[in-house]
């Protein structure tokens, strides 16, 4: 099968045009840097089905980050049959900067001019066909996102591959011509394939070209002896860098008719940035839209309209529908949402439960289905619309352009803490998922910023871990009364962030000493959120969750259920004996190891219950709190008020767990060792098992140490200043260590 | 009776049908990506990835 590449700068449209050729949906994002591997579907309106590969945006073919040597490396290794360059119409002439240089390579290359729809709009124009006769490449208009001038891409690119294209080059004028000249013929007598694009490279002093063609790469030192440029000296990277530019502003500028503009004018992108941006007001605007985020999506007491509205008509009282859309202020949509899902769950858990009861079943099978599998499977289900929600508002903040703003702004504050604004990218992916978010770190160039990012990902909550956090501040409003769902989410949110802040500025101090190199990034122009991939990307997160809780949740409830109404010598126990079972048994002798956490042996004869939901916390989070439901459903207790309670509000009352302990429990879940899919990940990412196992190590002293705190000081809030002066000197000991040991270094060196 | 026994067939062929899935996938090198609708290991056969090793 034929196969052509779709390569471009970041953020030109290479994934939409893929997914509109392909019918696949591969996830947008309107920042660069959302594709960081190469994707692979299927053309099938040519003549033969062609299959098309997705590349990582790259500026140039001189690999600087990992997701470039990607990009790069299929081009020159895999041989496309023709390469598609998808340049960005509204940003023309930093775009044609690849082109002079896919234009070197020996494959038939076809420019897509990409956004045509937005050019005008902006009342510009652009003469393909003199620009074609000048690039000596065949030129298409298209719009990856209204998917016009696609079929005729395709047509134009498929007829191209079936002819051989022979390289040029912008560079041929001059001394350095004639060294690229002699270069290329060097190579062509190694009968090295592309033997101009290399000889380029070579004269560009690219690390790659010189280790492999070391010979050649003496024409190119000599030269470097004896020629000297006004401005660069015998800089001959920035000297070719400069000619592609002179040649693209003289050749192909012309032939962009832009919109007469005053240079004052600022577009209407500029005019929003002059507000979020701002050097002052930039970073609480981003927290005031976070915080409206989270309460949009967990509030008890919506836009805090609480009172103003009857409170007979918002509860329901007495109707099915009673509490879901609140008791004394209005619920958020999320929180509304999900009250209709656990309204929907009730009366399917009852319907069975009759239904078996009708038809004579044993009390095991009603227990073990009901209490069991349905308990524990709908106590996660019922997340599905709140993290719906809080994806959906992230997605629009990410796809209208907002989020490269956030990592741009942010630069100046993470480089405090040894990060770049780059770095906050997969860190604001880690609170979907962690996975893509480790996977993400790819397009750091900086092994040891990528490692120290990578460790601190899971710090930030992913949508597994919502139900954790939904669930105890849920439980702990109705137990204490105290707390709205949406501070203490928020609050865990922000613990995270910082917990990862003080990690990462611990680690570029001692294990991960490195410099940063700089963040350059585009910023994409604002644009509305496209309904479309909104749906779609909501589409998937639900498949994909639920496809989770019919299988790992579905199985480890199961699991749960089996081994903790079975004792050592296979005895079936009922609901009252379950205390003999093997999980009780197991989870009482890990339980005084949680002790100083505050949900260890002081919560007593059902306090093993904290120790199993974590982990079962290590396959899936979610089963932290299927995990809960099922067992806390099976307590059973004199105290008939406290058996009427829902399942975590149940446990507290029988463990007698103070808040302190629950927020130290939530604390270590958010903060301990991820799934087993993310720990997976970051070995893939991490570049030794060393490194992998000390992370680990680290994930699991972090999460102990900050619960540890947390517990102790939510009991005694004097304690904060002990433990904070303990933290300082610490750092400040570990500090002088590192540096001591750099100096020894310095000297042996 | 019948019913007991279903339940317990229920529960064994969801256990284990999630196990033989898990250690397959790991026998292919997939990470079981949460948001990965391209790999064919975990389901759909369009489109490949390289974070999958095949």
């Amino acid at each position: 099968m034929k196969k052509f590449a779709l390569a471009g700068n970041p953020n030109c449209g290479k994934t939409t045009m893929f997914n509109s050729l392909t019918g696949s949906t591969a996830h947008v994002g309107n920042w660069p840097g959302v594709t960081v591997d190469k994707r692979e579907g299927v053309y099938k309106k040519c003549p033969e089905p062609i299959a098309i590969v997705d590349l990582p945006g790259i500026y140039s073919l001189s690999p600087y980050t990992s997701e470039e040597v990607i990009a790069r490396d299929f081009i020159m290794d895999e041989k496309p049959d023709c390469i598609i360059n998808i340049v960005d119409a509204t940003n023309f002439e930093r775009n044609l900067y690849l082109t002079t240089q896919l234009m070197e390579i020996d494959r038939p290359v076809v420019v897509a001019l990409n956004m045509i729809d937005a050019l005008d709009k902006n009342g510009e124009k652009i003469d393909e066909v003199t620009l074609s006769k000048r690039l000596g490449l065949l030129v298409v208009k298209v719009s990856a996102l209204k998917e016009t001038g696609l079929e005729e891409l395709m047509n134009v690119a498929y007829e191209a591959s079936k002819k051989e294209r022979k390289s040029t080059t912008v560079l041929k004028d001059g001394p350095l011509g004639h060294l690229i000249g002699d270069v290329t013929i060097a190579l062509k007598g190694q009968n090295i394939d592309n033997p101009l694009f290399h000889a380029i490279k070579l004269v560009e002093t690219d690390e790659i070209e010189v280790r492999s063609h070391a010979k050649a790469f003496e024409v190119v030192e000599e030269f470097k002896k004896v020629f000297k440029d006004e401005l660069f000296g015998n800089d001959l990277e920035a000297i070719i860098a400069d000619g592609r530019y002179k040649y693209i502003t003289t050749n192909y500028s012309p032939t962009l008719t832009k919109r007469r503009q005053n240079e004052a004018e600022m577009t209407s992108s500029d005019k929003v940035d002059r507000v979020l941006t701002h050097r002052i007001w930039g970073i609480p605007i981003f927290l005031v839209i976070l915080f409206a985020i989270f309460h949009i999506t967990f509030s008890t007491n919506f836009l805090f309209l609480g009172g103003l509205f009857s409170e007979d008509w918002v509860s329901c009282a007495g109707t099915a529908f009673e509490g879901v859309f609140g008791e004394g202020g209005i619920s958020s949509p999320g929180v509304t949402l999900q009250s209709l899902v656990v309204v929907g769950a009730d009366a399917v858990m009852s319907l069975v439960e009759s239904g078996l009861v009708a038809i004579g079943s044993p009390d095991w099978v009603v227990g073990f289905l009901v209490n069991g599998v349905l308990e524990g499977l709908f106590s996660v289900l019922s997340f599905v619309p709140q993290i719906l929600v809080l994806f959906l508002l992230f997605s629009i903040l990410e796809d209208s352009g907002y989020m490269s703003r956030i990592a741009f702004i942010l630069d100046k504050f993470l480089r405090k803490f040894g990060l770049s604004g780059r770095a906050f990218m997969p860190m604001i992916m880690g609170f979907g998922c962690s996975v893509p978010a480790m996977i993400n770190t790819r397009t750091l160039a900086d092994e040891k910023e990528k490692v120290a990012t990578i460790r601190v990902i899971p710090f930030f909550s992913c949508g597994a871990k919502l139900p954790i956090l939904i669930g105890i501040a849920g439980a702990m409003a109705v137990s204490f009364g105290i707390g709205n769902a949406d501070l203490v989410t928020y609050g865990m949110y922000l613990l995270g962030i910082v917990v990862a802040l003080v990690c990462v500025l611990l680690m570029r101090n001692t294990t991960l000493k490195g410099d940063l190199p700089p963040f350059i990034m585009e910023l994409p122009t604002y644009r509305m959120p496209q309904f479309k991939s909104l749906m779609r990307l909501l589409w998937d997160k639900l498949k994909h969750f639920i496809k989770k809780a019919f299988t790992i949740i579905l199985a480890s409830t199961i699991v749960i259920w089996f081994v903790s109404h079975f004792s050592f010598d296979w005895q079936f126990l009922s609901d009252e004996q379950m205390d003999m079972s093997i999980l009780a048994s197991i989870g009482k002798f890990i339980q005084p190891l949680f002790t100083p956490l505050g949900f260890g042996s002081q919560c007593g004869q059902w306090g093993w219950m904290f120790v199993v939901a974590c982990f079962m916390g290590l396959l899936a989070k979610e089963n932290v709190i299927s995990a809960f439901s099922s067992l806390a459903a099976c307590i059973v207790v004199a105290n008939p008020e406290i058996m009427a309670m829902d399942a975590i509000p149940k446990l507290i009352a029988v463990t007698g767990a103070s808040p302190a302990a629950l927020i130290a429990f939530i604390a270590f879940n958010m903060l301990t060792i991820p799934c087993m899919a993310a720990v997976a990940t970051a070995r893939g990412e991490m570049p030794d098992k060393k490194t992998f196992n000390f992370t680990i190590l680290f994930w699991l002293v972090v999460s102990y140490s900050v619960s540890m705190m947390v517990y102790v000081i939510g009991t005694a809030w004097w304690t904060v200043f002990i433990f904070a002066a303990v933290i300082v000197v610490a750092f400040f000991i570990i500090k002088a260590f590192f540096k001591d040991k750099d100096k020894k270094a310095e000297v042996k060196a | 009776m019948w019913i007991e026994i279903l339940a317990i067939v229920f529960a064994v062929a969801i256990v284990a049908g999630v196990v033989v899935s898990a250690i397959k996938r790991k026998k292919k090198g997939c990470t079981g990506c949460a948001d990965c609708p391209y790999c064919g290991c975990c389901g759909k056969k369009t489109n490949k990835s390289e974070s999958c090793n095949k």
